[in-house]
């Protein structure tokens, strides 16, 4: 059936349906995701980035300028003031290096698999009756092996996390930018929220055999949360996991977590 | 302050032109966006829109809407698609509509052509039955996204989601429909 007979037959739909439809269009509200767009495409946000740059751009001039009159010595000094110890070790699996900057007291470190699968079909992130048949022993998600690369300098905390498939895994991924901040406190982990909404930008990414490239990294900081604890963190993130078999995918509701441990 | 629609109705059937300014107001905006999905393209859309408000002068009375945005929206739609297919025979030209007929177009089936038109209406029914079996959710981001041509951006934002959410929604839900008008004798 060609385009303009799909669109005359939709044109048959109930009343009653579109209706629905027609009343939550009328007063929708707008997503993170699509502030974010709009707020990137106004011309006053383009301005105020330049100014923005400029300012870090003299700022940061004006730091090194400091620094060089300061001289080793009191440049070592004063970072001690405000040193802060992460230890951001996880697990067996940890690996600690040293940091970008030998003056700050840091670690790298190496994340964890922490795959743990969604128990509701239909959890506050996932998705009503997104897992089907017979899920979730349908899958085995032993086949993503997760890392996380942290770095403190400065006292901020940034990185890199990621994930490799199994090319051999009759299974793609997808997903967006967005991910979450969960702290374990009691015997719960507790999503903490960060100083401010954030927003996202949500292209969807496809990893798996079927498109391409098995890997996927992405740099991460947590500038946006205020006043951390000791204690033991992890990043969330959703992820719709396909499973192909024979030409048929089917689809899953997933979270990936990436854990570490934060001590000042 | 604006009318409420049954007395903007009202005015239709007083023949008040105060109908179409107070139509307007209150919908203006609303159709103007149905009708640029659809187009792409301000002038049109516009002229659209005003054909839209001729024909509800015209069709009420006798016909009296119980959802008065409901039977301007398809006025739209049917317009636009009417200046679309116009516009662009035998053309392809980027838009949401086309980009979401694109996306319908894998699970819908093929007919022949004696009876496409019955097809079409037929297919109309089955597809309604099949977005009743539907969550709220599914059924709404549905017809958002293929009967309004909405963008994925603005479908996700009826439910405060995400584009990707939105979109493995969509996906699931036209499986879905793909196995459901098997069931119906839809040869896909």
């Amino acid at each position: 059936m060609n385009k303009e007979k799909i669109s005359e037959a939709l044109s048959y739909l109930d009343d009653d349906i579109i209706a629905e439809t027609d009343a939550l269009r009328r007063k929708r509200t707008k997503s993170r995701s699509s502030r974010i767009i709009d707020i990137t495409r106004k011309p006053w946000f383009k301005t105020a980035m330049a100014a923005a740059a400029i300012i870090v751009i003299l700022i940061g001039g004006g730091a090194v300028a400091r620094n060089l009159r300061l001289g080793k010595k009191e440049a070592s000094k004063s970072i001690s003031q405000n040193d802060v110890a992460y230890n951001l070790a996880r697990s067996s699996e940890a690996q600690s290096a040293s940091s970008e900057n030998p003056l700050i007291d840091s670690k790298i470190t190496q994340g964890t698999k922490g795959i743990e699968r969604a128990e509701s079909v239909s959890d506050s992130n996932g998705m009503p009756g997104m897992v089907t048949a017979s899920a979730p022993e349908a899958y085995d998600l032993n086949y993503i092996a997760t890392f996380c690369k942290a770095v403190c300098k400065d006292g901020k905390v940034s990185g890199t996390f990621g994930f490799d498939l199994d090319v051999s895994a009759d299974y793609y991924v997808e997903f967006g930018e967005e991910w979450y901040l969960e702290m374990y406190k009691g015997e719960d982990w507790v999503r903490i929220e960060p100083k401010e909404p954030l927003c996202w930008i949500e292209p969807v990414y496809s990893v798996g055999q079927y498109i391409g490239t098995n890997h996927f990294e992405k740099a991460f900081d947590l500038d946006a949360y205020s006043e951390l604890k000791d204690g033991k963190y992890r990043i969330a993130k959703n992820i719709f996991v396909f499973k192909r078999v024979n030409g048929e995918d089917t689809v899953f509701n997933d979270v990936i977590y990436f854990e570490f441990d934060i001590k000042f | 302050m604006k009318m409420e629609d049954a007395k903007i109705v009202q005015l239709y059937f007083d023949r008040n032109e105060a109908a179409l300014s107070e139509t307007q107001s209150k919908y203006g905006k609303y159709l103007l966006k149905i009708a640029t999905n659809i187009l792409y393209n301000n002038e049109d859309s516009e002229e659209c829109v005003n054909d839209t408000y001729l024909s509800a002068w015209n069709a009420i009375p006798p016909h009296k809407p119980d959802v008065l945005s409901l039977f301007l929206g398809k006025l739209t739609r049917g317009h636009a698609i009417d200046v679309y297919r116009k516009n662009h025979a035998g053309k392809r030209v980027p838009s949401e509509y086309m980009t979401s007929l694109d996306e319908l177009e894998e699970c819908i089936p093929g007919a022949s052509d004696v009876e496409e038109n019955l097809e079409a209406k037929r297919l109309g029914e089955v597809i309604s039955g099949f977005l009743r079996e539907q969550s709220d959710e599914a059924r709404n981001l549905f017809v958002g996204r293929y009967f309004y041509a909405d963008s994925l951006k603005d479908v996700a934002a009826y439910y405060g989601m995400s584009e990707s959410k939105a979109k493995m929604i969509l996906f699931r839900t036209r499986q879905k429909l793909k196995d459901y008008l098997e069931t119906e004798g839809f040869t896909v």
